[in-house]
């Protein structure tokens, strides 16, 4: 009896645990946004709400050309900060429906007061029944200052564009420095590879207490970078004003350009460096056969920016750009027979 | 006329912004239900014309301070914003009211809001309480205290009705930054967290 009775009393149990187990429909609740100052603020394209980007999309032009005389060029984008812009607001309906006598715009105090002001988008009635024309806004971001946010949007009236006709041309309000700015950071400087004669076939190497004639293959020399957004634009243009070598055991030599690529009978050379002792007593360093010098070639850039709202050309900051090599270098040994 | 100029001054002082603080039931005590007091709107002080509260949007301002001059304005373009808050908080869309007080900026933040909350077929309803204070303007800027009390929150979705803190909201303080703007008036520029209220 006692066996019969334990088994259907477990068993019941076992249903009511999977009774309980059973997903319920319970969800939960959905989590509302609200204010929150700690996110930062969305950049981006457009939306169809009206709410406008503050960043522009600049085009960044390269121009340049290498020791050898070849001419390159590329073209990028990147973003800039706008300052001041046209964005697409609000429908002409919307804005009517909102702004109209009666309407939710002139329920409260502060909105009718500014209606009173005369501060409406000038003729909006006319476009009362437009759900696809859409007025233009001028706007500025945080950063800009008041005066000049002030003196932007008191210049600059709201435009209606009706359904397809073209959005007015942007006229980007970029600060041409930020524009020059980018341009300096786009400004790609190849720095080429050294070579050097004597180099004796095979391994390479110089010799010492000689002129080591020093060029660097392929790099840049000279170099244009234009940022622009339609209307404004910033253009740094850079050129190699030095380059310094430096070895160990070899007096540090300042050259005027990036040397000048050897070719037979050449007896002298814009950038030469003389080394005083051999490599020999160096390690062979990875990737080498012999025991080298590290020989470092530092270029000197100086670059100057102009931009389409001053032509005067203002000095940016100086850069560098530094290649190495690794170099043989050997002693001459004569043989003196009788 | 300006927004400014239409505007009566006040020669009063204001203070700080707070939101009402609910009653601590004494620990040991047990708690008696009790319909829920409605908030009246604190009086607007005498001579200065202020935005109002507004009945049919869902919104009281609270602890109304006392202000003076340029302070009347940067209250009422701040009661402003926070009716526009609302009134996209309710409905999930902005509306071109926010283009007269608040920064590009900001207009991006709020859209955010509406398409999170439209997203998820979230409506809220019932009554905002929000108090603006500790108003203090310094040449061309202005800053105010503001503090958002959904306590008498509530939303919907397809599958229910829930309170404030069940959807999350939180009430919480901020301090925002105003600027000149077009008409001699202000625009509320940006903001930053200013703890709970």
């Amino acid at each position: 009896m006692l066996r019969v009775g334990r088994g259907p009393l477990v068993v019941s149990t076992s249903i009511a645990l999977l009774v309980g187990a059973t997903p319920t429909a319970w969800a939960a609740p959905p989590q509302s946004g609200q204010k929150d100052f700690e996110k930062p603020t969305a950049t981006g394209a457009a939306s169809q709400d009206g709410i406008a980007a503050e960043s522009a999309t600049a085009t960044i032009e390269t121009d340049g050309a290498t020791t050898a005389g070849v001419p390159f060029r590329h073209v990028t984008e990147a973003p800039v900060p706008r300052r001041c812009w046209y964005g697409p607001g609000w429908t002409g309906q919307q804005y009517y429906e909102f702004w109209k006598d009666g309407g939710v715009g002139r329920s409260g105090m502060t909105g009718d007061a500014y209606a009173a002001q005369g501060l409406l988008y000038d003729g909006f009635q006319e476009h009362a029944l437009d759900n696809e024309g859409r007025w233009y806004e001028p706007q500025c971001a945080l950063h800009v200052p008041g005066d000049e946010r002030l003196a932007y949007l008191t210049s600059h009236p709201a435009v209606y564009v009706a359904p397809g006709e073209p959005a007015p041309a942007v006229q980007e309000s970029v600060d041409p420095r930020v524009l020059a700015q980018i341009a300096a950071e786009h400004m790609q400087l190849p720095v080429g590879t050294i070579r050097w004669n004597p180099s004796v076939q095979g391994s390479g190497a110089t010799v010492v207490n000689l002129d080591t004639f020093v060029w660097v293959e392929d790099a840049t020399t000279s170099v244009q970078v234009t940022a622009s957004v339609p209307g404004v634009w910033s253009r740094v243009e850079a050129r190699m004003a030095s380059m310094a070598l430096s070895a160990p055991n070899a007096r540090d030599v300042t050259c005027p350009d990036a040397g000048t690529p050897y070719v037979a009978g050449m007896t002298g050379s814009s950038c030469a460096i003389v080394f005083e002792r051999s490599s020999a007593n160096q390690p062979v360093k990875s990737g080498q056969q012999y025991p080298t010098v590290t020989l470092t070639a530092t270029a000197r850039w100086e670059a100057t920016w102009t931009s389409s709202l001053d032509p005067t050309p203002q000095a940016l900051e100086v850069q560098t750009r530094t290649v190495t090599a690794e170099v043989p270098v050997g002693e001459v040994q004569t043989i003196v027979t009788r | 006329m300006t927004l400014r100029r239409a505007l009566p001054i006040l020669t009063v002082l204001l203070l700080s912004a707070g939101c009402a603080s609910e009653a601590v039931e004494p620990p040991g005590l047990e708690a008696t239900v009790a319909a829920e007091p409605t908030p009246t709107p604190s009086p607007t002080p005498a001579g200065a014309v202020l935005e109002p509260s507004d009945p049919d949007l869902g919104i009281v301002f609270e602890d109304v301070p006392q202000l003076e001059g340029e302070q009347v304005d940067v209250y009422n373009t701040v009661a402003y914003f926070q009716k526009e808050y609302w009134r996209m908080m309710r409905t999930n869309e902005l509306s071109p009211g926010f283009d007269i007080v608040a920064s590009p900026e900001l207009r991006t933040m709020m859209q955010g809001v509406a398409t999170q909350n439209a997203d998820q077929q979230l409506t809220l309803g019932g009554v905002f309480h929000t108090s603006i204070g500790a108003v203090v303007v310094e040449g061309g800027t202005a800053t105010v205290t503001v503090c958002d009390d959904y306590r008498e929150v509530t939303g919907t979705d397809p599958a229910g009705t829930y309170t404030s803190q069940e959807i999350g909201l939180e009430n919480l303080a901020s301090q925002l930054t105003l600027g000149p703007s077009v008409g001699d008036a202000w625009i509320v520029l940006t903001g930053s967290p200013a703890g709970a209220c």
